[in-house]
């Protein structure tokens, strides 16, 4: 009995020592990393849907290191009764139909995956969308990141159905990568969803804008 | 202790018994990440910290862990100092975390960190295992780095540790950059380093 106790104790204070040191560290570095994935992950995604929306060609550095601090203060949190608030980014500038930007999340092959999903606010239609986050088989599901593929969201209206050709719907997926091109196609339905749900919020968010 | 012990203990990781040659040990991470130099290092220091940390902690720990129920200390030291690296390079080094992947966390189960603790921490004085730990990571560091210029020369044509954006073979062996290209590219370096210790006559 007092073996187990002791076999116990020194197991359990290890596993104390170790909770403290990851609970420190982790309160040091997380605001850190939440600025990493954004400017490193969110901030391209959502460059590539304003490339896509705007067209025309390559931004120069100046030009993009902008673009960046603009989208990045773009950043709005919308209270909608969820656990977390809802972000939504507002990509248009004055005098432009609102377009905002929702993050959706599918079920890929290797885990979750992020679209940042460009909605235009009026038609509930799509202007365009860029990957995330994504941890798909090398040359297989990252295919989806390919222009071909992610070309086929630009300008999608509203009703467009985001399913493949084969299931009945309006899209292409990419071949071998079924299932990623589903999970992208699920993130942007879910970016769209959120949006319809809040759209109230969203209106709101953007008549109070900056 | 002498100097010439704690020296035997470092150099002993860089050749005589340098992972993943001569271990044969993590040869996962050394065959999944190594599709480049820069990858290679990065992998093989965030292995290094783990190894280091972990056998000084185990070495320092050794008369108050029951030998019961080591096995679970150990892996609860090594886990909690891979999610540290976790952290600090997602945190300062985020392009690394992001090409290294799942392979960092993954570093709790590398054979050679448990292997570490158990063949040579559990039984040793604070300063040699951190020796030991400091030449075994090493040893990995530059295997993996090796291998990694290798297959990024030959696979990709570019060494981007050291030249940047220069490209060295416009039409490169696309093969080294696969998975079974590193096998390849293990095998040829076994027999070049068999080859070798047997020039040297060992």
């Amino acid at each position: 009995m007092l073996n187990v106790l002791r076999l116990f104790a020194a197991l359990a204070g290890i596993a104390l020592a170790s909770g403290l040191v990851l609970g420190k560290l982790h309160q040091a570095t997380v605001e850190k990393i939440s600025e990493n994935v954004m400017r490193y992950k969110k901030v391209p995604a959502l460059l590539s849907v304003q490339a896509a929306m705007r067209g025309g060609g390559e931004l120069s550095e100046q030009e993009r290191a902008e673009m960046e601090n603009q989208l990045l203060s773009s950043a709005r949190y919308l209270d909608v009764g969820a656990k977390e608030p809802l972000c939504i980014y507002v990509l248009s500038g004055a005098g432009e139909t609102p377009v905002v930007a929702i993050e959706g999340f599918g079920e890929g092959y290797g885990g979750k995956l992020g679209v940042m999903t460009g909605i235009d606010v009026d038609s509930g239609g799509l202007t365009a969308v860029g990957i995330t986050t994504m941890s798909e088989t090398p040359g297989v599901g990252t295919r989806v990141l390919e222009p071909g593929f992610t070309a086929q969201f630009v300008r999608l209206g509203k009703d467009a159905a985001l399913r493949l050709k084969k299931d009945g719907g309006d899209l292409d997926g990419v071949s071998g990568a079924t299932i990623s091109s589903q999970a992208v196609m699920d993130a942007v339905r879910q970016a769209k969803e959120l949006h319809e749900q809040h759209k109230a919020a969203v209106l709101d968010a953007l008549s109070q804008g900056s | 202790m002498s100097a010439s012990v704690l020296v035997k203990e470092f150099s002993k990781g860089l050749w005589k018994e340098i992972p993943p040659f001569r271990l044969v040990l993590g040869l996962c991470p050394a065959l999944a990440v190594t599709t480049s130099a820069e990858n290679g290092l990065g992998m093989g220091l965030s292995a290094t910290f783990v190894l280091v940390c972990s056998n000084m902690l185990i070495s320092m720990l050794r008369k108050v862990i029951p030998s019961e129920v080591r096995v679970a200390c150990y892996i609860v030291i090594i886990a909690t100092f891979v999610v540290c690296v976790e952290m600090i390079t997602k945190a300062y080094f985020f392009e690394l975390s992001e090409s290294l992947g799942l392979f960092i966390p993954l570093i709790v189960v590398n054979c050679i960190i448990l292997g570490r603790a158990e063949a040579f921490a559990k039984k040793n004085p604070v300063l040699p295992s951190i020796a030991d730990g400091l030449g075994m990571g090493l040893g990995f560091t530059l295997s993996l780095t090796i291998l990694g210029s290798f297959r990024e020369l030959f696979g990709a044509g570019t060494l981007g540790l050291l030249f940047g954006d220069k490209v060295f073979l416009e039409q490169p062996f696309g093969f080294l950059q696969q998975a079974p290209g590193a096998f390849v590219a293990l095998g040829l370096m076994l027999g070049g380093m068999n080859l070798l210790g047997r020039w040297l006559g060992r």
